[in-house]
């Protein structure tokens, strides 16, 4: 036979060799959730949000879930698990918008029957986002691992990361040594200093433009809440009437609310909140919780590492006052409590926390 | 379709290899090549299926021309016909590509407020307009043989140089199309073939791909960046449209070479040039032929005097910056390597001699020269590129950007360096190691015409092409960073 001829075949074969085995690898681990939960005794990479977390919510066995963006990250799972016997799961999207959330949520809703609760963190800096935006890139998202189509699974099956996190899982090693839970999952707890200095270093007071007028909810605002909200928080749990859905204003630091305050938006931001607590109270199934009035909380910096990011601490707390049905705003009480929000936020002496 | 995607590599070309070799097995010439055509039109309509009837207008009104023309006896009569034949061409390319820019100067100068049309581009329109305007020129001057139709469509469709070029002129593909010595299936070439597309996919893949993403982010985050990641940035950059750019037309080479047919080479080691004329003859070869051919020699060349040379080249730059882009930062761009080319010539035309060591100095100022340019034309604007380059230069240094390292540690690298802890006992190594390898690749080894033209089928050979070949394809898709600034 011909050298040339020889060459070819070889390198046909051999490529058609390597792509079998590295996709069945792939598929067999499935490191990304895609086909299958993990495999029994294996420790698995939990990293990339993207890429996991609609494996996680289509194929784990869980009764309750936790939704969010970073703000929900650090939050331990299991503080549920031992205390209530709940199987829970956390899927908290990084920068994640209202729809992005929404979506998986909704997901979620859809591929599990068993699922009884989910805990979901409304981020306050969203409330006048369009329904439909999405912080990233379409191109660089991976739509496949979404959808139920086999044929663009080969983006998944034959890309070099989860042909390696395949290996490292299979064999345990590397990152796959260590055990992974959902505790652990993207949580940042331990990376970063906490208190006054670190929320100091991000955030600049005499930087912020200041206004002497608060503004307040337009009509347009409501348009845009209510599109945002029905599309991506009332319409799922309308959906879904034997799910559970526990809804919370994420708290930010006092040092948040001194932003709002200078910058001018307080007053719309509280009437923002006063706003969608109704929309949100009108179904059945959902429950409502804001925490700004939990002084322990807003105003100690050591549970904070930026004027927004609380750590663990805080969100175990948070999961606890849920379960505890504490910090719950009812059709009775809430507009007491955003006039109480409101006279307290006003009178507040902000120079006092620097 | 892009050759660097699963569909191209899985699906597309063994199915065009394979169908395009049977018809022309079972003699049906003709066949065959409407069966290239058509692969081709499916090609460049996965992009955007709207896209289609552009070209495909595009070459019926060419190739109409070409007729017609062809019928005067008389070249000068037909001179309507070509004038006609490049104001249509100019006029799709101007209208497609031009149109916004236009708006928006006319909105910057007169202060007024039109609004922009938002056409988007079709994919390849500078490289298959350009290829058609020499096509009539050369029809024109009575250059051209008679072609079918079917070789003419499928010579300005053919897939692998369709998007990027390289800029092939018709007499380098029609005749090879129509040779039947070349369709028959040659394992030779086939081997030669892919062993080319392996190198230039590995280009794009491994390395272009890696220092875009490095790129990217230098040019979204500038204020971020300090002098030392900002000529990190910068210099990547030159990499990364090197090896993205040639890679590309390496793998057309290759495409064209499994088809037995010789599609030209557009670079040839160009960051080893010595001086930016020499850069010009080693950078994007097949465009500065075409405005060698078409623009300068029409306008006269260097026949016309000093001045008059200088003037010229001077066109030719500008509007080569304005094929490259409709901004005015590639205006600028093509303008800035217009006048360092007048001034090197300038310069060459009175030294008989240049000493040796003035050679390197060449080189040095040269790849310094390309370096800052590039930046105008990566950024989005010239302020933003002059704001780079101030960061550049405030040679104010600090560490990198630890998003900047990250970017270099790509999966498979990380955990070559995880065998012996070698990223614990040297932590930068892998930036490190990419940068000097990417540039010693650049600057000092052999390029890809010189390997695909000592290619011999055999062990060795062999081994590199699987390695990189697998490697490669298993870099097409994978976990795309995504970088947040504050979530």
């Amino acid at each position: 036979m011909k050298k040339s001829k020889i060459f070819f075949v070889i390198f046909i074969s051999v490529f058609v060799l390597s792509a079998i085995l590295l996709g069945s690898l792939v598929v067999y681990v499935d490191p990304y959730f895609h086909y299958h939960a993990p495999i029994e005794g294996k420790n698995y990479i939990m990293k990339e949000q993207r890429y996991l977390n609609d494996g996680i919510v289509k194929n784990f066995d869980y009764d309750t879930a936790i939704f969010g963006s970073s703000m929900t990250e650090s939050m331990c799972p299991s503080v549920l698990d031992s205390a209530y016997n709940t199987k829970t799961v956390k899927v908290p999207f990084s920068g994640g918008s209202y729809k992005e959330v929404g979506d998986l949520m909704a997901t979620a809703c859809a591929n599990n029957p068993d699922l009884k609760t989910v805990i979901r963190g409304l981020d306050c800096n969203r409330f006048f986002n369009d329904k439909d935006e999405r912080d990233y890139e379409e191109d660089s998202y991976p739509t496949y691992l979404y959808d139920d189509k086999y044929l663009n699974d080969v983006k998944y099956i034959f890309s070099k990361n989860a042909i390696i996190d395949s290996m490292l899982i299979l064999m345990q090693r590397g990152e796959a040594a260590k055990p992974s839970s959902f505790d652990t999952y993207s949580n940042w707890n331990n990376d970063y200093p906490f208190g006054k200095d670190a929320i100091l270093a991000s955030y600049n007071k005499d930087a912020v433009e200041i206004s002497h007028t608060q503004k307040t909810l337009s009509e347009e605002d409501k348009q845009t809440i209510n599109g945002n909200i029905k599309q991506n928080v009332t319409d799922i749990a309308d959906a879904y009437p034997d799910t559970e859905f526990y809804i919370y204003y994420t708290p930010y630091s006092i040092y948040y609310l001194d932003f709002y305050k200078r910058s001018g938006e307080l007053q719309r931001q509280i009437e923002a909140e006063k706003y969608i607590t109704g929309l949100l109270l009108e179904n059945e199934n959902i429950h409502v919780y804001s925490f700004y009035l939990k002084h322990e909380l807003i105003e100690n910096p050591d549970y904070y590492r930026d004027i927004a990011h609380h750590g663990s601490e805080a969100g175990n707390m948070i999961l606890e006052w849920i379960y505890n049905k504490d910090g719950e705003l009812t059709s009775e009480n809430y507009e007491e409590y955003y006039d109480e929000l409101s006279d307290y936020y006003f009178s507040f002496d902000f120079d006092s926390v620097f | 379709m892009l050759f660097n995607s699963y569909i191209f590599i899985l699906l597309f070309i063994p199915l065009c290899l394979l169908g395009y070799f049977l018809l022309n097995r079972i003699k049906l010439f003709v066949p065959a090549q409407f069966f290239l055509f058509g692969m081709s039109l499916w090609f460049y309509g996965y992009f955007n299926y709207r896209y289609l009837l552009i070209i495909i207008v595009s070459i019926f009104i060419n190739y109409g021309l070409y007729v017609f023309i062809g019928k005067f006896r008389v070249q000068k009569k037909a001179l309507p016909f070509l004038i006609a034949g490049i104001v249509f061409n100019l006029g799709i390319l101007g209208f497609f590509k031009y149109t916004d820019f236009f708006i928006d100067t006319i909105n910057h100068v007169f202060k007024s407020n039109l609004p922009l049309l938002k056409i988007v581009l079709p994919l390849g329109i500078s490289f298959f307009t350009f290829q058609q305007i020499s096509f009539i020129v050369d029809t024109y001057k009575g250059n051209v043989g008679k072609y079918k139709f079917i070789y003419y469509a499928s010579f300005v469709a053919f897939f692998p140089q369709l998007i990027a070029g390289p800029i092939v002129t018709h007499d380098e593909l029609i005749n090879q199309f129509t040779d039947e010595s070349k369709k028959r299936l040659d394992f030779d070439n086939l081997t030669k073939g892919i062993f080319m597309f392996t190198i230039g996919l590995s280009k794009k893949v491994l390395i272009a791909d890696v220092l875009g993403a490095i790129v990217n982010y230098g040019y979204v985050a500038s204020e971020r960046l300090n002098s030392a990641s900002a000529w990190l940035v910068i210099l990547c950059y030159t990499l990364q449209i090197y090896f993205d750019f040639s890679g590309y037309c390496d793998m057309a080479v290759g495409l064209g070479k499994m088809f037995n047919i010789d599609i030209p080479m557009n670079f040839n080691s160009p960051y080893k040039s010595k001086s930016i004329n020499e850069f010009w003859d080693r950078w994007h070869m097949t465009l500065t032929r075409f405005f060698t051919r078409y623009i300068y020699i029409p306008l006269g060349g260097n026949r016309k005097g000093e001045a008059r040379t200088y003037l010229n080249i001077f066109i030719v730059f500008f509007l080569s910056g304005l094929w490259h882009g409709a901004g005015w930062n590639f205006i600028l761009w093509g303008v800035m390597h217009g006048i360092f080319c007048i001034i090197t010539r300038f310069i060459e035309k009175r030294f008989e001699k240049i000493p040796k060591a003035l050679g390197y100095l060449g080189w040095i100022v040269t790849f310094i020269f390309v370096n800052i340019t590039w930046v105008f034309f990566r950024a989005e604007s010239i302020p933003a590129a002059l704001d780079i380059l101030k960061t550049a230069f405030s040679f104010k240094f600090a560490p990198i950007d630890p998003i900047i390292i990250n970017a270099f540690r790509t999966p498979e690298l990380i955990q070559l360096m995880a065998f012996a802890d070698i990223e614990l006992k040297f932590p930068n190594i892998i930036p490190w190691g990419f940068m000097i390898v990417s540039t010693v690749i650049a600057l000092f080894l052999p390029n890809s015409k010189k390997m695909f033209d000592k290619f011999k089928p055999n062990a060795a050979t062999l081994l590199f092409t699987i390695i990189f070949f697998v490697w490669s394809f298993i870099s097409l898709s994978g976990v795309s960073t995504f970088l947040y600034f504050n979530f």
